[in-house]
C-alpha cells in the first residue's frame, strides 16, 4: 500500500486497513463541515488520496449539502406570497383590532405588522376616521317607535292557535313549501325513518296477507289426488268418454265460447280445411 | 199326453203354469245380472296380485286429446303393498296434427308455461319419471262386487302367448251407455295380469300395457328386490281412509253428499288428506269408472285475476260453477253454504252436472 507521500505502508493485520477506512469514512461529514482536529484532518486527506470510494462519498456529501442549503433558502416568490397571505389575514382583522376585540397575541402581531406595513397603517387610519363620522351621525330613536313595535309583537303572540292552523301550506303555495319538504325528506334522520317505516309496512303486509292458495293451485292439488287414486290400478279406467264426443252426445253448450278458438275454427272452415 | 190333457182341461193349473213361466222368464230378463257375472275369475286375479311376486318389463301406451305416449316400464311386485314401477325409456310420443300444431294452442301453452310459478322443465320431468313409483293396486272386495254388478264378465281362452306365458282373457263389458270396456289378459297358470286394454265407450283402444318380459321365480324377485331397494324411497301416502263420522269431525259439519248418482255408482271410499286439515274426499265408483268429490271448509277460494284458458263459468241452480276439462277428465269447482267443492271425473258432462246440481240443491236445503 502506498501513502500520500509515496511511502509504502504495511499493515500488520489484513483487517487493519478496513478498520482505518471505516473509521475515516465516519469522519467525512465532519471533515466537510470543517469540524475536525488538524491531525485528523490530515489523516482524512491522506486517505482520500488513496481511497476512491471515500472520494466518491465525499463528493456525494458535498452535493447533498449544497442541495440542502438551496432548500433552506425559500424562493423569493414563495416568500412574497406568504407575506402577502399574512398581510391579507391581518388586514381582515383590522376592524376587530380597532374595536379591541382580539386576543392579546393577535393584537401584538397586528401591532408589529402595522409598524412594517404602510398599507395596513393607512387602512387603519381610514377605519378610525369612518368611525368618528358614524359616531357623529348616531342618534337615539324616539321611544314611541319602540312602544309601537313591542305592541305589534304582543298582538301577534296573542293570536289564537286556530288562526295559526289555518296557515297550513296550500297547493297554490307549492312553489314555496315543496323545496322545504324535499329538504326535510332528504335529511338523514327523516330518510332513515321513512325507510324503516316502509320496510315495516311491507313486512306487515306480507305477514297479514292471506296465504290461502290460489284457486288454480288448489285445483291442481286435488286433481293430483284424483289421478293418484286412478293410477296403476288395472281395475280402474279413465277412458269412459270417447276422444271426440259426437255433437249428439253433448247438448249444445250455453257456456261462453273461447273467441280465439271460435274464430280459428271459422277461419279453418272457410279455408276448406 | 195325459198330463197335457190334464193341464188343458184344468184351467186353474194352466193359469198357474203360465204365471210361473212368465215370472221365471221375467226374472231371467230383468233380474239382477250379478247372477250371470261370475266374479270368480276377477277374484282369482286379485288373489294372484296378493300372492304372486314377479319382476318384469312392460310396454305402456295411452292416448288422450293431447296425443299418444308409449314407454317402457320396469315393474317389481313383491307383494300387494310392495309393488313399484320405474320408467325405463320413452318409445314414442305423438301429437295429433290437427290439434297439436294449432298456433293458438301452442301460444297458449307457451303463455301457461311462462306464467307457471313452479315451471317444471323437461329435465325435472325426466327426473320425476325415472324415479320409482309405488303401484297402489286396490282390488278390494267392494270393487270386485261393483264391477260384477255393473259390468258383464266374460272369460275366454286366448291362443296368444304373452312373454311366453299362456293366457286367458277376462272381458269386462259395461251394462250402461258411455262406460268403458276392459280386457284383461292373465297368465293361465297363476292369474297374474300380463296385458290390460282399455277401450272407450266407442270401442276405441285408448290405454294398454303388456309385459314383454316377466319372471315369477321367487329367488329372482328376491335378488332383484334387494338390488332395487337401495333406489326405492317409499313415499308416505297423502290420504287415508276414514269413516263418514270422522269426515264430519274433519269438516266440522255434516258432509254434503250428492242426491243424484249416475246409474250403478256408489260411495266407495271416504278419505282424509294429510296436508289439509279441513278437507275430505269421497270416491264414487261403478267398479271401473269413478269420480271424486273434494269438500273443504274454512277456505275461501282466491282466484287470480287472469283466469286460466279453458275455464268457463256456468250457473247451476243460481250458483256459479267453474268448469274445466283436462284430458278425459271434467272438473267442476263451486262454493255452496260454507263449503267449497271440486268434482273430478271422466264421465259425460251431463251426468256430472246433475251430480253438481244435486249437491248445490242439498247444500241450499241445509
Amino acid at each position: 500500500m502506498v501513502n500520500a507521500q509515496g511511502n509504502l505502508i504495511f499493515y500488520r493485520y489484513p483487517q487493519m486497513k478496513d478498520m482505518n477506512h471505516t473509521r475515516l469514512q465516519d469522519e467525512l461529514s465532519a471533515y466537510l463541515d470543517n469540524e475536525l482536529a488538524p491531525a485528523m484532518r490530515k489523516r482524512v486527506e491522506a486517505h482520500l488520496l488513496t481511497c476512491e470510494e471515500c472520494r466518491d462519498m465525499l463528493s456525494a456529501f458535498q452535493q447533498n449539502t449544497q442541495e440542502i442549503r438551496a432548500l433552506e433558502q425559500p424562493a423569493p416568490s414563495i416568500k412574497a406570497s406568504v407575506i402577502e397571505k399574512i398581510h391579507e389575514q391581518l388586514q381582515d382583522e383590522l376592524s376587530a383590532y380597532l374595536d379591541n376585540e382580539l386576543a392579546p397575541t393577535m393584537h401584538k402581531r397586528i401591532e408589529a405588522h402595522l409598524h412594517s406595513c404602510n398599507e395596513c397603517s393607512d387602512t387603519l387610519s381610514v377605519f378610525s376616521e369612518n368611525r368618528k363620522r358614524i359616531k357623529v351621525l348616531e342618534h337615539l330613536a324616539p321611544s314611541s317607535i319602540a312602544d309601537t313595535v313591542m305592541a305589534k309583537i304582543r298582538e301577534q303572540a296573542a293570536k289564537p292557535r286556530l288562526e295559526k292552523s289555518s296557515h297550513t301550506p296550500k297547493l297554490r303555495d307549492i312553489g314555496r313549501w315543496l323545496p322545504d319538504l324535499g329538504r326535510w325528506f332528504l335529511r338523514p334522520v327523516t330518510a332513515g325513518a321513512t325507510g324503516v317505516l316502509t320496510l315495516a309496512v311491507i313486512l306487515g303486509f306480507l305477514y297479514l296477507y292471506p296465504t290461502t292458495p290460489q284457486y288454480e293451485e288448489a285445483f291442481d292439488f286435488y286433481f293430483g289426488l284424483y289421478t293418484e287414486q286412478l293410477a296403476d290400478n288395472p281395475l280402474k279406467s279413465n277412458v269412459g268418454l270417447p276422444l271426440r264426443p259426437s255433437p249428439a252426445a253433448e247438448p249444445a253448450s250455453t257456456e261462453p265460447a273461447d273467441d280465439a278458438e271460435l274464430f280459428l275454427d271459422l277461419y279453418l272452415g272457410n279455408a276448406g280445411y | 199326453m195325459r198330463m197335457h190333457k190334464y193341464l188343458i182341461f184344468h184351467k186353474g193349473l194352466q193359469v198357474a203354469l203360465y204365471l210361473l213361466c212368465t215370472s221365471v222368464l221375467t226374472f231371467l230378463l230383468w233380474g239382477p245380472h250379478t247372477l250371470f257375472a261370475d266374479p270368480s275369475t276377477l277374484e282369482r286375479i286379485a288373489a294372484a296380485e296378493r300372492e304372486v311376486s314377479y319382476v318384469g318389463v312392460r310396454l305402456k301406451t295411452f292416448s288422450s286429446s293431447r296425443g299418444q305416449r308409449t314407454f317402457e316400464e320396469l315393474v317389481i311386485h313383491k307383494s300387494a303393498e310392495a309393488s313399484y314401477r320405474k320408467e325405463l325409456s320413452v318409445v314414442g310420443e305423438r301429437k295429433p296434427l290437427d290439434r297439436g300444431e294449432r298456433r293458438d294452442e301452442r301460444y297458449r301453452d307457451g303463455r301457461r308455461r311462462n306464467r307457471d310459478e313452479r315451471p317444471r322443465n323437461g329435465r325435472e320431468k325426466e327426473r320425476e319419471r325415472s324415479k320409482w313409483h309405488q303401484v297402489k293396486s286396490l282390488f278390494s272386495k267392494k270393487e270386485i262386487e261393483l264391477i260384477a254388478q255393473n259390468y258383464e264378465l266374460e272369460k275366454s281362452t286366448s291362443s296368444e302367448k304373452i312373454a311366453n306365458h299362456e293366457t286367458d282373457i277376462l272381458t269386462i263389458i259395461p251394462k250402461f251407455e258411455g262406460r268403458p270396456t276392459k280386457r284383461i289378459f292373465f297368465a293361465r297358470k297363476n292369474g297374474v295380469i300380463l296385458r290390460v286394454e282399455d277401450l272407450d265407450a266407442e270401442g276405441v283402444l285408448r290405454e294398454m300395457f303388456v309385459y314383454t318380459r316377466i319372471n315369477f321365480e321367487p329367488e329372482t324377485v328376491k335378488r332383484k328386490w334387494e338390488a332395487f331397494q337401495k333406489e326405492i324411497k317409499p313415499q308416505p301416502r297423502r290420504t287415508k281412509p276414514i269413516s263418514l263420522a270422522e269426515a264430519e269431525a274433519v269438516l266440522g259439519a255434516k258432509p254434503i253428499q250428492p242426491e243424484y248418482l249416475p246409474p250403478g255408482f256408489q260411495l266407495q271410499n271416504v278419505r282424509s288428506i294429510k296436508d289439509k286439515k279441513s278437507a275430505v274426499y269421497f270416491i264414487y265408483s261403478d267398479g271401473l269408472l269413478s269420480f271424486s268429490i273434494f269438500e273443504t271448509t274454512g277456505w275461501k277460494p282466491r282466484r287470480s285475476r287472469e283466469q286460466r284458458q279453458g275455464w268457463h263459468v256456468i250457473e247451476l241452480d243460481g250458483t256459479p260453477v267453474h268448469k274445466h276439462q283436462r284430458g278425459p277428465t271434467h272438473a267442476f269447482g263451486w262454493s255452496s253454504a260454507d263449503s267449497h267443492f271440486f268434482l273430478f271425473g271422466a264421465m259425460p258432462p251431463t251426468e256430472m252436472r246433475k251430480v253438481v246440481a244435486s249437491i248445490i240443491h242439498k247444500a241450499k236445503q241445509k
